[in-house]
């Protein structure tokens, strides 16, 4: 196979993930309740903060009990606030007015979550709202969402003469399609409670929530998804764009339990999680440049490669690298190509195995939103020591990268005095 | 006056061009609106644009774009992948103005 027709087999896949609208319905639901998710986590870091008179002071005057009311609403009922983003995303995808299909979705997911009797009073278990329910959310987002729109699509919607206000009609013709899709559900919830499941929700949960999360706390996995990302952003494509959506949909339930585990003091169940990826793969951006980008700031004989350096270096910190990407290039660069797919990789091989044996803890689970400056997103992850080992890191991709880059100085250098000379030429 | 948008993943490092292009609009005194957002909020803008330029980074998009908005006259490229790292805000500027 060419170099060229493989670049663009590659590009069709990445257009076809990121076009994908269930995937980005998945992943821009998601980060819609970011905000919910980072009061949560806040709390929580707050609640635990490992500081003696802190702690004494928030135990003995209640607040500890008051901080985590906020984390058990947030992140402890996360899955109904996705049935209704994901479905409003994906609703929206299809250019229909998106308010009334979340809100059935939020019905339907209600639907199937079972009740709990105690002493003749009817309650849902909190726990149901939290990381265990988080797939039939999502998964019942998507379907209620598709049946609406597929029924509004048939057309079987009541109409409303002209002349009524387009509010109105819109309820109207909404009716159908919701009383279907609750139709739907509601004989799903029946079949279900029957089985020795006892509810949807619960078969999900033992059926695809836990294989797929044993597949996800899986190194391996981990490692092919940041080299296929690593494989897109050497063409140039922003693999990280095209990998987000996984990373969301299998690693945040990941990252939910061990923020779960760390607000009540338990060891943390998951070494890998969405924060690890954040903190790990890629530090400084994709590639793990900013060992790269210190060395072309600090020693640097190349005009090009100082300015970039220079460019570079406060973005860097920021995890965005795309001055480095494309400027020096790091894309389709056969001298870089080593380091920068395979720096990431042993990134994330040294924390797995140094958060393994225990040096270091596992992520907490934090939410913390993009852009965090490296080192202080790892502190806030629950210990210095995450912090301090994303120091080790860039100084360890610093090492690998430092043979690439001398020759990738040296040939600059030479272009840039063969320029001079050409110049010189020209003018005598 | 022209009402340029960039777009990449977040809206990050399109942000940081934004920037530079801005300081070259001043410098050659030419009247423009350039904003940076990202891909999935990009339908905000979609009325209010003129000239798309997509980051290199999410360059394999560029059909997708050419096919929902030529034929509404906007003028969609991907910007230049070296002027993009380097960012070279004078030089994208009047490539997006020579569109």
């Amino acid at each position: 196979m060419n170099k060229s027709n493989f670049s663009e087999k590659l590009q069709r896949f990445a257009l076809l993930m990121q076009s994908n609208r269930y995937l980005q319905a998945i992943s821009n639901g998601l980060m819609s309740a970011l905000p919910i998710l980072m009061i949560g986590s806040f709390a929580v870091l707050l609640a635990v903060l490992p500081i003696a008179p802190w702690q004494t002071f928030i135990k003995t005057t209640g607040i500890q009990a008051i901080l985590l009311i906020p984390y058990n609403i947030a992140i402890g009922c996360l899955a109904l606030y996705v049935s209704f983003l994901v479905s409003y995303k994906l609703v929206e995808s299809f250019e229909k007015e998106p308010v009334v299909p979340a809100l059935v979705s939020v019905f339907c997911f209600l639907l199937v979550t079972p009740i709990s009797i105690f002493e003749k009073q009817s309650a849902f278990l909190l726990s149901w709202f939290g990381v265990q329910g988080l797939f039939t959310a999502l998964i019942v987002s998507l379907v209620a969402a598709r049946l609406y729109i597929y029924v509004l699509d048939k057309n079987w919607t009541i109409k409303m003469p002209a002349g009524v206000p387009p509010t109105i009609s819109n309820v109207f013709s909404g009716l159908i399609p919701a009383v279907i899709v609750g139709l739907f559900f509601l004989i799903i919830a029946g079949v279900f409670s029957h089985t020795h499941f006892k509810s949807f929700t619960q078969f999900i949960y033992t059926l695809v929530q836990t294989p797929l999360s044993s597949l996800g706390s899986n190194f391996i996995s981990l490692f092919v998804i940041v080299l296929i990302q690593m494989i897109l952003w050497f063409f140039g494509m922003h693999g990280s764009l095209v990998v987000s959506s996984i990373i969301t949909a299998v690693y945040l339930p990941m990252d939910l339990q061990n923020l779960q585990a760390f607000s009540t003091g338990q060891p943390l169940p998951h070494i890998l999680g969405q924060q690890f990826y954040n903190l790990y793969a890629g530090i400084g951006g994709a590639g793990g440049t900013l060992g790269l980008v210190i060395l072309m700031l600090f020693i640097a004989k190349s005009k090009r490669l100082k300015t970039l350096g220079k460019l570079a270096i406060i973005p860097g910190c920021f995890t965005i690298n795309e001055p480095v990407v494309f400027g020096v290039p790091m894309m389709f660069n056969p001298i870089m190509a080593i380091p920068f797919i395979s720096v990431p990789l042993i990134q994330i091989l040294v924390a797995y195995i140094v958060t393994y044996i225990g040096l270091v803890p596992p992520p907490a689970g934090v939410q913390v939103p993009f852009g965090v400056p490296v080192i202080v997103a790892g502190i806030m992850q629950g210990s210095w020591r995450i912090g301090l080992l994303q120091l080790v890191l860039i100084v360890l991709s610093l090492v690998i990268y430092y043979p690439f880059f001398k020759k990738l100085d040296d040939q600059s250098l030479k272009e840039e005095l063969n320029a001079e000379k050409t110049n010189q030429q020209v003018q005598a | 006056m022209k009402k340029i948008t960039l777009i990449c993943a977040a809206g990050m490092s399109t942000s940081l061009m934004v920037t530079k292009m801005k300081e070259a609009a001043k410098k050659l005194g030419e009247e423009v609106e350039i904003r940076a957002t990202s891909e999935s909020k990009f339908k905000q803008y979609e009325n209010d644009t003129d000239i798309l330029l997509l980051g290199p980074q999410v360059g394999f998009l560029l059909n997708k774009y050419k096919q929902t908005y030529e034929s509404k006259g906007m003028k969609v490229e991907v910007i230049d992948s070296i002027d993009y790292g380097m960012m070279n805000g004078e030089k994208v500027l009047k490539n997006a103005l020579g569109l």
